[in-house]
């Protein structure tokens, strides 16, 4: 009997252990992020025209400059990236010089000056996931010799790769 | 009185404690519906070039639907949590959940009407009783900026529901 009532309470117990148990289930979902690549740049400012009129005597003419007209912006998420300058006027330029070099660079590496062809030139290295900003500073110069006249510039800035 | 009798009146005092209602656990099962996808560009951008990508975004409200189905005897009560698991999910992004509804059913639910960040431990998110169907539940990610390189990221939430 006692035998009996042992295995009885063992099932019992089984039983009662079993009943308690917790029981749980579970789903998922998934989350997708798809991120693009990002590489944009704007000029703020606008046109702007840079006029050589004043020469010191037995010197050649003055250049003419600005510095605070335009800006370039930027953002890329992409690294190793770099901002090139190109002029529309076919090299070399049929009258005057036009340089430029990046101040206030904030995101990246000024390059030199450089006088503006229809070649690419780097004017920001070392731009890579970032946000960033430059004051552009042309300088325009022109000889004696070149007389008078004008050349209209379209200046084009891409972010590309390094 | 008799041994046999005895072992009838134990048997039945530790039968009845055995199948007792309060003791048992009825089977809850969950079934979730949805996903969230997200397409990050240049339209992004807070205000064009030189500026950073929108830091957070939302799902619609009834993105992920979740049914939960009650089965057996017992307490009809339960809880469910949440977690996630990345398999190539970004550090710097922050993921929350909330439930938008109640959806329908004979019981009762609360809990988890506000975004709570969704970790890789479990957390309780919200309870209830019995059945519901089409409760909604809406994701946010916040932690989004140009500082996170190109690529397809992902990460697999988790919803467990435990019979209470």
């Amino acid at each position: 009997m006692k035998r009996l009532i042992a295995v009885c309470l063992a099932v019992v117990l089984v039983l009662g252990l079993g009943g308690v148990a917790v029981v749980a289930n579970s789903d998922s979902h998934t989350v997708t992020v798809q991120v693009n690549a990002i590489n944009e740049l704007a000029i703020e400012g606008g046109n702007f025209t840079l006029t050589i009129n004043s020469a010191t005597a037995g010197s050649q003419p003055d250049p003419a400059t600005d510095s605070t007209t335009c800006d370039v912006l930027w953002t890329t998420n992409e690294a190793s990236k770099k901002i090139t300058v190109a002029t529309s006027v076919a090299s070399p330029p049929p009258n005057f010089t036009l340089k430029v070099v990046a101040q206030n660079v904030n995101g990246g590496t000024a390059a030199s000056e450089v006088t503006l062809s229809d070649t690419a030139q780097d004017f920001v290295t070392a731009v890579g996931t970032t946000i960033g900003n430059c004051d552009l500073a042309y300088t325009a110069s022109a000889t004696a010799a070149q007389g008078t006249g004008s050349d209209i510039h379209t200046v084009t800035y891409t972010i590309t790769a390094a | 009185m008799k041994t046999v009798t005895k072992f009838l009146i134990l048997f039945v005092i530790f039968g009845l404690i055995a199948t007792g209602e309060k003791a048992e656990a009825a089977i809850v099962f969950i079934d979730v519906t949805g996903s969230w996808s997200l397409s990050i560009d240049a339209s992004d951008l807070v205000a064009g070039a030189g500026s950073d990508l929108i830091d957070t975004y939302e799902s619609a409200s009834d993105e992920v639907h979740i049914d939960i189905s009650v089965w057996g005897r017992g307490s009809r009560s339960w809880r469910v949590d949440v977690r996630k698991s990345d398999s190539s999910w970004h550090g710097n992004y922050h993921l929350y959940i909330r439930r938008t509804s109640n959806g329908s059913g004979w019981g009762s639910i609360s809990g988890g009407t506000s975004y709570q960040e969704v970790t890789d431990t479990d957390q309780s998110f919200f309870s209830g009783n019995w059945g519901r169907s089409n409760i909604h539940i809406q994701l946010r990610l916040s932690g989004v900026s140009v500082q996170i390189p190109p690529n397809t990221y992902t990460t697999t939430v988790i919803y467990t529901v435990t019979s209470t």
